[in-house]
């Protein structure tokens, strides 16, 4: 998934568990869950809103982009074309 | 009282309706044959009005053959209202979008389109049955296909599409399902 999400770092950051944030936010546990382990498919805004406002921080201090990383070329296929002219 | 309240509790009807039919349907199919002799002359004529060759007495013999010949009919009528009532119990317990009620549905389009096929070999087998002690010359084997059989047709590509339909349904759901 393209999308990190850090909540684990903030929660950690602020002193905060899960659980509570859940119940300040308006949340169940599991759907936290959901969102902490990645496995969300989307996010409202209105949850966003409600995490950074418990949490005191900006929706990029929860999530992060990671693109998709390019595979690197084979280094012994390179060698054999050199040598081969 | 809410809808979904609403649909369940009417879904729970309709399987109870489900599970009373899967006693009394082969009870019904069963008895009437083995009773036919005895039933009132005007039930005999109306019913041999609907069947081609049916006499007004049948021997133990032809009875045996029509329980046969309806085989085919009977078990799929009988797969029908199983899945039917599956799907009314998911119903009942509020699951309307799951992966059991699409598989139920395909279950039920592929069951109708398998039915017309049933329901035309017992009618075929139901002709040789009614008229094997015939004597020889005045013995049929029939091949037909009814306005019955094509509601069946239509009936089972509906189903079908529904599946399809409640397919989609399913990942829209997923896809609530792990919104935050």
């Amino acid at each position: 998934m393209p999308i990190r999400v850090n909540l684990d770092v903030m929660l950690a950051r602020r002193k905060r568990k899960a659980n509570q944030l859940a119940l300040e936010i308006g949340i169940t546990e599991q759907n936290l869950s959901v969102l902490r382990a990645g496995r969300a498919r989307a996010v409202r805004f209105s949850t966003l809103d409600a995490i950074c406002t418990a949490l005191a921080c900006q929706p990029g201090d929860i999530l992060e982009h990671v693109p998709a990383t390019v595979p690197e070329p084979d280094a012994t296929t390179d060698e054999q074309e050199h040598r081969d002219g | 009282m809410n809808s979904l309240t609403a649909t369940r509790r009417f879904s729970r009807r309709l399987r109870l309706l489900m599970e009373a039919l899967l006693v009394l349907y082969p009870l019904s199919w069963l008895g009437v044959w083995a009773a036919y002799n005895h039933l009132p002359m005007a039930w005999r004529e109306a019913m041999m009005r609907q069947t081609a060759w049916l006499p007004s007495r049948l021997t133990w013999d032809t009875i045996g053959l029509l329980y046969v010949a309806g085989l085919p009919r009977f078990l799929v009528a009988f797969g029908i209202l199983f899945c039917l009532r599956r799907l009314f119990r998911l119903y009942e317990a509020g699951n309307f979008f799951e992966l059991a009620n699409v598989v139920l549905y395909r279950r039920l389009g592929t069951l109708f389109l398998v039915g017309v096929v049933a329901s035309v070999l017992s009618d075929t087998l139901g002709s040789v049955a009614l008229t094997l002690h015939n004597p020889p010359g005045q013995r049929m084997l029939t091949v037909g296909l009814s306005s019955d059989h094509l509601q069946l047709l239509f009936v089972g590509l509906v189903a079908m599409a529904l599946g399809r339909v409640m397919e989609q349904g399913r990942l829209l759901q997923d896809d609530a399902k792990l919104t935050v």
